[in-house]
């Protein structure tokens, strides 16, 4: 789970996206190129486009000396449910003609919305934001993933036990779940390398 | 024999078994041996990298050092996801981010060494293979079988990472798939998601992407489809009966499926028993079309 980290709230986020992907949102132009291939991005998915995302990014940044105006336009950014519903399929990182890496930066969004407590509170959202949560802390501690508790922890928190229920038992019959645990592995040296990332002033965002 | 690393990830012990069934049996005819990276750890797949950056890098970077302290310089990742995630994480090695060198150190003193672990994906192995040598294991030639290659999104995108040339209308798959002497065809879908992970979350996702990529790879006259990511086979295959209800089955074969039928391996070393879309009888009508 991701853990506060010193000071990462006082940077705009596009000083926190260019740490991790190395690309600059300000770099953006609005082309809509990003909006354009986005398979999310039409009626009933994105309410505000990639390109409008990062036109917002964009805003934060330049009111720099107008804090309250600054954390608005952050805030819209944070509370959309686009990074939500984002694939992570890559298209807009690899179309940008600017080289921002938009993907990469609703990475940094969907992190920062939850360290800040912002994220998208729909119903949508939040499903998504509890199957990405479940599935890193299984990783995190037993090193594999099974499908089956998986899936059925989401259930169990999220309450979608109609969704899908013929499905189990065709997927058991054809041996690509598995009832019990059987797979682990060991991860201490994750779980201290992540420890001291976070405790590290150079080891964000 | 030839040894490889090999990363099989979670998915390859669990819903993709048939991925790593056919797999190795392939290998074992290409006299690769493939060497699995011992204690191997989950790669943290979409989902650590949608939440959690530092957690993302370091589920990777542990791989990489695994496999570096084996003595394996080239990984095999036949998942895409999971190959994404290597591949990521060797980028941020080589651009030296400050959470890239911090978490070198904190996991062991070969650090700068990380970053020459390579993690390919199936197509980078494949095409390795000089012409005439999967050709030769040919027994059962595909002549007439129209195959629509499926990339989806993480073997080729982003280029940066994966090292891909031809992104928007890639070849690599096509070209092996001749090799075998099946035609692919010229289709509209071969890069466009399939949904990825929100057949949980959100189905009507999947299902909307699914039916796009069945209706293209339908018009474009194709008998079945291959690819390469068992996220792709899962949304493609197992709910091709919600999206394509009533209509004519296609079925969604791993590459190595396919190569391991021109090659005349059996079904059960193939994994072909796991598959929602069942291979037959399709498969050997549409070579008998052909």
């Amino acid at each position: 789970m991701p853990t506060p980290k010193p000071n990462s709230a006082a940077l705009p986020l596009a000083e926190l996206i260019a740490q991790a992907t190395g690309t600059s949102v300000l770099h953006c132009y609005q082309c809509g190129r990003c909006a354009a291939g986005c398979p999310q991005n039409q009626p009933g998915a994105m309410e505000i486009s990639p390109t409008r995302v990062m036109r917002l990014l964009q805003l934060e940044a330049a009111f720099a000396d107008d804090p309250a105006r600054a954390n608005e336009f952050a805030r819209r950014a944070l509370q959309s449910p686009t990074p939500w519903l984002c694939l992570g399929c890559q298209a807009c990182t690899t179309r940008c003609p600017q080289g921002v890496d938009i993907a990469g930066a609703m990475d940094v969004l969907r992190e920062q919305a939850l360290q800040r407590d912002l994220a998208a509170k729909d119903r949508r959202s939040g499903d998504i934001r509890t199957f990405h949560q479940q599935f890193l802390a299984k990783a995190l501690r037993r090193g594999r993933i099974e499908e089956l508790p998986l899936i059925l922890r989401y259930k169990l928190v999220r309450g979608h036990w109609r969704q899908d229920a013929a499905l189990g038992p065709a997927m058991l019959r054809r041996g690509k779940l598995k009832l019990k645990n059987s797979h682990s592995a060991d991860t201490r040296q994750v779980l201290k390398a992540i420890d001291d990332s976070r405790r590290s002033p150079r080891g964000g965002p | 024999m030839t040894a490889l690393g090999y990363y099989p990830g979670c998915s390859l012990s669990g819903a993709a078994r048939e991925y790593d069934l056919s797999l190795r049996a392939v290998a074992a005819r290409l006299e690769t041996e493939l060497r699995e990276i011992p204690d191997w750890v989950c790669c943290g797949a979409t989902s650590a990298h949608a939440i959690d950056h530092n957690a993302a890098f370091c589920l990777a970077a542990d791989a990489l050092l695994k496999a570096h302290r084996a003595g394996l310089q080239q990984v095999l990742a036949p998942c895409a996801m999971c190959f994404s995630r290597l591949a990521t994480a060797t980028q941020e090695l080589r651009r030296n981010s400050s959470l890239a060198r911090q978490v070198a150190l904190s996991l062991g003193g070969e650090a700068p060494r990380l970053a020459q672990v390579q993690a390919i994906n199936l197509l980078t192995w494949l095409e390795g293979f000089p012409a005439g040598v999967l050709e030769k294991h040919v027994v059962r030639p595909l002549k007439g079988l129209k195959v629509a290659c499926y990339y989806g999104c993480l073997l080729l995108r982003p280029p940066r990472v994966t090292g891909a040339v031809q992104v928007e209308a890639p070849r690599k798959m096509e070209a092996i798939v001749a090799r075998l002497g099946a035609q692919a065809v010229r289709w509209s879908m071969a890069t466009e998601c399939c949904g990825a992970g929100f057949s949980l979350t959100d189905k009507t996702v999947v299902l909307r992407q699914g039916r796009r990529i069945y209706g293209a790879a339908r018009a474009a006259g194709a008998d079945l489809m291959v690819l390469a990511c068992p996220m792709c086979h899962s949304n493609l295959d197992m709910r091709q009966s919600e999206f394509a209800a009533g209509e004519a089955p296609l079925p969604v074969l791993y590459l190595t499926q396919l190569i391991g039928l021109a090659w005349g391996l059996s079904r059960e070393e193939l994994g072909l028993r796991g598959h929602f879309v069942p291979v037959e009888p399709e498969f050997s009508a549409a070579l008998a079309r052909g």
